[in-house]
């Protein structure tokens, strides 16, 4: 605990990072709000009025159900009557802005999409069970991962259909939250920043001599470095995913985080039965892995290239590849590019739009839970590759590299770049 | 001390996003009070479906790629496939997609292998295919056109909107599920009557000629392994290909090949015509007329029938289209299509009726197959070009609803209008992905 203490003052130590964070938590926060603001313009109602008039339709149905046939038959009945050049009409019921055509309009297309959730499942049943028979009749072995993955899917929905409970409300705020995946690139860089002190700010230290003497010593501080080093990753990620929940939460509200999934925007063929709540605990998680993930990647790849300003370069490639990756052009059903990277699964909506698998062995393997397997296998083999190197490194050539990173360090990215 | 005082900060930083987080958390509201319920799902009932064989097939029967392109059914492995409205979308504005139909066990199935896909995304690999050209399938892949704009409108996107016109020419793996842009196009080289043989498209292109800067419609193969592209400068039409050759037509109907294994160009034998390839020689029209030749061209039999529209090969069998009768039949005067239209003054319209026949390959045995009943005041079909699979003629037809109210027909071109045909009891079973008769 003395040694992680010790590599946490290190980097909290270093007046860079602290700037850099700040920095990009006020961009991040200033970017949400942005896009919240954005979002908003394009809303019917805002959501506060539709939450209340969707707590007097759960309150009060038949009263609501009444005041839609009167409004339909006024209509009717003024279309009949004015012919051309009628104005359409106008009531405010339910709020003197907007009015109550908005209102139904909003009411009709939530409610449809709730009651039609079912059938929408069946089909997918059924298709998959077509395809199985078909597979059945062409001699597919049920062992094949083809056979496999229809099957799977035959389950996971029919589970769904049977166990996903839609409540009926306003869904509002998450859906905007989830969407903004901005966060994720401040998330990214405020780790590698965080990550490159882990070396920088040894030369200046004075205990640093005593603890390499020993070789135990060099052990334990790779075990310290890979400790606090996943203990800030995984701080900047939560406090980078929280800030911007705050903010969202703030200009949209939230509705009820135990409802499922499934009402959120882009999750109705979501297969997995969990709340709203749960799924954001989930993104979290992803959020924080790859936070780590990143972090001890650029470890291992900075003490096996001693470079340092080479991997403040690979640990922006990483960021910037993956960028990329997950904003490229998707016309096409070739996921594994899409998804398999750092960027896609911190979004995480993707991941979880519809049940995708991998063949693994013949097995179909979920995205979600195949990438973060990886992901955190990836993590253990990078920490386990650093500590290795680490300990057994001269430390002369540790010097060595420390001594071109001292140098180029304060310099912007494209400093670093110039150094290679 | 500046890092006490950032200490500070970062902790009460943290406790305000987390307290914050807490508020927002707890101020959700919980209280859902009513739920959907969706009732227990039961699997569907089996459709009422027969098959019987005959021992007719279509194995080492090679037609020629242009007769294809004119068919809206492929035959692929003994299974259907063709292109129509994309059912899995319930949209008004749903487009189209690719079906395999299993002849023997009756079910329709998306070649798109994705149970979960509605194949109305971007994501899935035939949104946007092109109905109009054809679709190829070789080796367990499907080659085929798809066109479509583009629209960046994903959430979040801080620039949403931005259209492409996206025109390409992909692969679609069906045991693997992988898709392949082979290459991008644009709508004038979306041509039909092109070959896949042994991993090569062979197709036209219309390439600029650098020298005389003109636009020529240019013999092309490309290599769906490696993508690489070549261009043969001369303008010959890709026809069918076996045994390691490609045949060839020229526009001045002179006929070549290409050995598909050293890419050189050789003068080849007869005319350009329409024919298949059968185990014994080529089965060809000639001035609408039917003959068969041995496999060098040799022997050439007049089969005795002419008239022909349209003819199919198979293993026993050539089954032929002959527009004998013509009949008036009254047709709302205007429009007719859809039954918008207004129905109560009427015109007189000539239909050609065609009538299915089919011969042994040796031009004996001659027997009529489909006769269109055509009975005044009643509906009707009328086949378009079709495939043969064993006992049964599956093809594309037109409908022809009688309206008693207004005593006139409409035409009526259903988003399914592929039928199977019984040739030995006359039944028409109608093939739509809802699964049955209409
Ligand atoms: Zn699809």
């Amino acid at each position: 605990m003395k040694y992680v203490c010790f590599e946490l003052r290190k980097i909290f130590g270093a007046k860079y990072v602290w700037m850099i964070a700040a920095a990009m938590l006020a961009l991040n926060c200033a970017l949400a709000l942005y896009t919240a603001n954005e979002t908003k313009k394009n809303e019917m109602i805002p959501s506060d009025v539709a939450v209340d008039f969707f707590r007097l339709c759960a309150d009060d149905p038949d009263a609501i159900r009444e005041n839609y046939l009167a409004f339909m038959k006024n209509i009717a009945g003024q279309q009949a009557g004015g012919g051309e050049g009628g104005e359409t009409p106008t009531s405010n019921t339910y709020s003197d802005t907007y009015p109550d055509m908005l209102f139904y309009s909003l009411l009709n297309s939530t409610d449809t999409s709730f009651r039609t959730y079912g059938d929408d499942i069946e089909d997918v049943i059924k298709t998959a069970e077509t395809n199985l028979h078909e597979l059945d009749f062409a001699g597919t072995p049920h062992e094949s991962y083809a056979y496999r993955n229809q099957s799977e899917v035959v389950r996971a929905y029919t589970e769904a259909r049977k166990n996903v409970r839609i409540g009926f409300e306003y869904p509002h705020g998450w859906g905007e939250y989830f969407a903004y995946d901005a966060v994720n690139i401040f998330i990214l860089i405020v780790t590698l920043t965080a990550a490159s002190t882990v070396f920088t700010s040894e030369l200046g230290a004075g205990i640093l001599p005593v603890i390499k003497a020993a070789r135990r010593g060099r052990g334990t501080t790779a075990a310290a470095k890979i400790a606090a080093l996943t203990a800030v990753s995984a701080a900047v990620a939560l406090i980078f995913a929280l800030s911007t929940f705050a903010i969202f939460g703030i200009s949209f509200g939230y509705s009820s985080p135990y409802n499922a999934i499934q009402v959120i925007n882009g999750h109705r063929l979501d297969p997995h039965v969990i709340s709203v709540g749960e799924y954001f605990a989930v993104t979290l998680l992803l959020q924080v892995l790859s936070a780590v993930l990143l972090s001890l990647s650029v470890l291992a790849v900075s003490v096996v290239f001693g470079h340092f300003a080479a991997t403040y370069v690979f640990g922006l490639g990483v960021i910037g590849v993956s960028f990329l990756l997950n904003g490229i052009f998707y016309n096409h059903a070739n996921a594994a590019v899409r998804y398999f990277n750092i960027i896609s699964t911190m979004n995480a909506d993707g991941l979880f739009e519809r049940y995708r698998s991998v063949n693994v062995f013949g097995f179909p393997v979920e995205y979600p839970i195949f990438i973060a397997a990886v992901f955190l296998l990836l993590s253990v083999l990078l920490a386990a590759v650093f500590a290795l190197v680490y300990s057994r490194a001269s430390s002369a050539e540790r010097f060595g590299a420390h001594r071109t990173l001292g140098r180029r360090l304060p310099g912007k990215k494209g400093g670093a770049g110039e150094g290679i | 001390m500046p890092t006490l005082f950032r200490k500070r900060i970062i902790k009460k930083f943290v406790l305000f996003v987390l307290a914050a987080a807490a508020l927002l958390l707890c101020s959700c509201s919980g209280d859902l009070e009513y739920f959907y319920d969706y009732g227990e799902y039961t699997p569907g009932d089996v459709q009422m479906f027969t098959y019987e064989e005959n021992g007719d097939g279509v194995d080492g029967i090679v037609p020629l790629g242009r007769i294809n392109a004119q068919t809206s059914i492929a035959v692929y492995n003994d299974e259907l496939y063709f292109i129509a409205k994309n059912d899995a979308d319930k949209s008004v504005s749903a487009g189209y997609t690719l079906y395999r139909y299993n002849p023997k066990t009756g079910n329709i199935t998306y070649v798109c292998a994705d149970p979960t896909c509605t194949h109305s995304t971007y994501d899935c690999p035939f949104y946007g295919i092109v109905t109009s050209c054809e679709f190829y399938i070789a080796d367990d892949s499907v080659y085929y056109w798809q066109q479509y704009t583009y629209i960046n409108d994903r959430p979040g996107e801080l620039e949403p909107n931005d259209s492409t016109e996206i025109s390409c020419f992909p692969e679609y793996n069906m045991k693997t599920g992988t898709y392949k842009n082979l290459r991008d196009t644009d709508s004038s080289s979306q041509t039909a009557g092109m070959v896949i043989y042994n991993g090569v498209c062979y197709y036209n292109d219309y390439v600029k000629d650098e020298k005389t800067d003109e636009w020529h419609d240019y013999f092309c193969s490309q290599d769906t392994k490696t993508g690489k592209i070549t261009e043969y400068g001369v303008e010959y039409t890709p026809d069918m290909a076996f045994d390691g050759k490609l045949l060839l037509s020229a526009p001045d109907d002179s006929m070549y090949y290409l050995d598909t294994d050293t890419g050189e160009i050789h003068d080849g034998i007869g005319e350009s015509c329409l024919y298949y390839k059968t185990d014994d020689g080529f089965i060809y029209i000639n001035d609408r007329e039917l003959k068969s030749c041995a496999p060098d061209g040799s022997g050439e039999k007049d089969l005795g029938v002419s008239g022909i529209s349209y003819f199919y090969v198979t293993e026993n069998y050539i089954y032929y289209t002959v527009q004998e009768d013509t009949v008036m039949i009254r047709v709302p005067k205007s429009g007719g299509i859809y039954g918008s239209s207004d129905k109560t003054s009427h015109q007189l319209k000539s239909v050609d009726v065609p009538t299915i026949y089919r011969m042994k390959r040796d031009g004996s045995e001659k027997t009529e197959i489909w006769r269109p009943d055509i009975e005044e005041n009643s509906s009707f079909f009328l086949p378009e070009d079709f495939v043969v699979l064993g006992r049964y003629i599956y093809c594309d037809c037109t409908s022809y609803d009688y309206d008693e109210e207004y005593d006139v027909w409409d035409i009526v071109y259903p988003s399914h209008r592929f039928i199977r045909y019984d040739t030995e009891t006359g039944e028409i079973y109608r093939i739509n992905p809802e699964g049955g008769e209409k």
